[in-house]
């Protein structure tokens, strides 16, 4: 039996292709901390302190090993100066496009994003949670690529007409935003957080060919991860990675959150021993689990992609919605410690 | 397939826009626009089915949908497909302004002749409801991005039914995809998983209209 660890060497060793003491859970329940401090999701991402305690109460209840500043995507459109619109059960989205034609483009400019308004509140969370973590728990700061931002920027419809059709105009749109991303990452890097979660849903062989991948959100990756001054994991946000592993690969990340329309076998096969996999719980299915459910599907994760280490276990999307119920995430925790603990001789049992 | 309609749908999948317009130039010339619109429906169907398992990208298959309306536009003197026989449908997106599932559905209802009223996004259901019942609509198609958005339509489905309305709602997006029953939870008549398959939808719902 190996030793109880703590968060953070528990993590480090799945991610050094390891078997820690337990698979490592990444329970993003950002937005739950509304839910527990009894704030609307607006008030409680008006300022640092609410996620800061929302997120060390939610830690504590599920015994996830991470702690998360994470406010909401929008957050970087807000240093943009663009809008936020708020729900009460979703995350916040962005709202009229900022980039309105292609002339806009031509007179963008990076903001000032170490002294940006906007950011400011998940600078400070970064901090205070680094601080609380008594570096025993990986802080995850996270960032949108340069690559996957425009769809917040200009609209879905609009970027897939830019990088289509208007070669000239996207190689300036990722200029300036290869920028914003390198900068936004090293700041909450600053700030105290261990590593950047680089989320990238337009890399996906979902979104874009595989040649397409391979042309542009490969090298755009390559070149801001190796620009970031720490570790960096790369989330598709529920898009598939299969078809692209051979170049993921190449991108420096250390890991890469994976969906669950793809076999988490096939997927740890593919990234074995070279980047971590995270993943892949069915966020949207998991509003209407019970506890078997719960239970059945983290063993199946588990059972999937565990050994070995190289495995974190997690949502397929990146956040866990807010009409999860506490009663389904306490479940999915209590089976990684009944299920997770490595050895993991039941597997073989299993089998 | 025929041969011309698996290289068309081959020279979509490598968006080859000149390709495209010379394998369809004979058709042009005879100016069959019956089946110019079969061949552009039976390739965006096996387009979109590729899209459903994987095998072809968001890309490819947004640029396939936007080559098929440029060389509708290309080809003069054509009234365009065939209009079908249906009743008012109106075409929406809930609560945000990720518009491009509308976008590529919008496409293909064109090609298989379907005329819906396009109400952008909707934030206010009561507004929506109240054009549903002006227009006469009874067939509403709702596309979502994000969850909550998803099941506000059940409040949608409510809203139609506390005014008495006889509107048959379809949804699609990826909150569908990801929860096969979410669809039934929200109180819908269909979910429609891409855009070919919404057509399907429309072509059996209506016929089940006509039957009743």
């Amino acid at each position: 039996m190996i030793k109880k660890m703590n968060s953070m060497d528990r993590v480090l060793t799945a991610l050094s292709h390891k078997e820690p003491d337990q698979v490592p859970l990444f329970l993003l329940t950002t937005m739950h901390g509304a839910k527990e401090l009894n704030l609307s999701i607006k008030e409680y991402y008006s300022n640092s302190k609410n996620v800061v305690e929302g997120q060390l109460r939610l830690r504590k209840k599920y015994k996830s090993d991470c702690l998360v500043p994470f406010f909401y995507a929008a957050v970087e459109i807000e240093a943009w100066g663009g809008e936020v619109i708020y729900t009460e059960d979703g995350p916040p989205n962005s709202g009229l496009p900022i980039i309105r034609n292609l002339d806009d483009i031509i007179s963008f400019t990076v903001p000032d994003v170490e002294n940006s308004k906007a950011l400011q509140k998940v600078y400070e969370a970064t901090f205070l949670l680094k601080k609380s973590s008594n570096d025993e728990v990986p802080v995850i700061g996270v960032a949108m690529s340069p690559f996957s931002l425009p769809i917040m920027q200009m609209g879905f419809d609009k970027y897939l007409d830019l990088f289509l059709n208007y070669p000239d105009h996207f190689k300036q749109l990722m200029k300036i935003n290869k920028e914003f991303c390198i900068r936004y990452a090293n700041a909450q890097l600053k700030a105290g957080a261990t590593a950047i979660a680089y989320f990238d849903p337009f890399s996906s062989s979902t979104i874009i060919t595989p040649k397409q991948y391979e042309t542009s959100g490969m090298p755009i990756a390559k070149d801001v991860i190796s620009n970031i001054n720490g570790p960096v994991a790369t989330h598709f946000a529920s898009g598939s990675a299969l078809p692209i592993s051979d170049l993921i690969v190449q991108t420096g990340t250390v890991g890469i959150g994976v969906s669950c329309n793809e076999d988490l076998s096939s997927l740890k096969h593919a990234f074995q021993n070279k980047i971590t996999v995270l993943g892949n719980l069915n966020g949207i299915e998991m509003r209407h689990w019970d506890s078997k459910n719960a239970e059945k599907n983290v063993k199946d994760a588990i059972k999937q992609a565990a050994k070995g280490g190289g495995f974190i276990l997690s949502d397929n999307h990146g956040e866990i919605p807010f009409q999860v119920p506490e009663d389904v995430l306490i479940s999915v925790s209590e089976a990684v410690q009944k299920w997770g603990r490595y050895p993991l001789t039941w597997i073989d049992k299993d089998e | 397939m025929d041969q011309i309609t698996i290289d068309f749908m081959d020279a979509l999948l490598k968006s080859d826009r000149v390709k495209a317009k010379v394998l369809l130039k004979g058709i042009h010339e005879d100016n069959d626009i019956e089946r110019l619109s079969n061949i552009f429906v039976l390739a965006l169907e096996e387009i979109g089915k590729r899209w459903e398992t994987g095998t072809v990208a968001l890309t490819q298959l947004y640029m396939s949908g936007r080559i098929c309306e440029e060389l509708l536009d290309l080809f003069k003197n054509i009234e365009g497909v065939p209009k079908k026989e249906q009743p008012n449908i109106a075409f929406t997106v809930l609560h945000d302004f990720h518009t491009l599932g509308k976008t590529v559905v919008s496409l293909m209802l064109s090609f298989a002749g379907y005329t819906f009223l396009d109400l952008g996004t909707s934030s206010s259901i009561e507004s929506l409801v109240q054009i549903l019942k002006e227009k006469d609509v009874k067939i509403l198609l709702i596309s979502v991005l994000m969850l909550n958005s998803a099941l506000k339509v059940k409040d949608v489905v409510q809203a139609i039914n506390d005014e008495n309305l006889s509107v048959k709602v379809v949804v699609g997006g990826a909150p569908f995809r990801f929860d096969k029953d979410l669809w039934k939870d929200v109180g819908a008549n269909y979910t429609a998983d891409n855009a070919f398959s919404c057509v399907k939808v429309l072509d059996k719902l209506i016929q089940e209209m006509s039957d009743d």
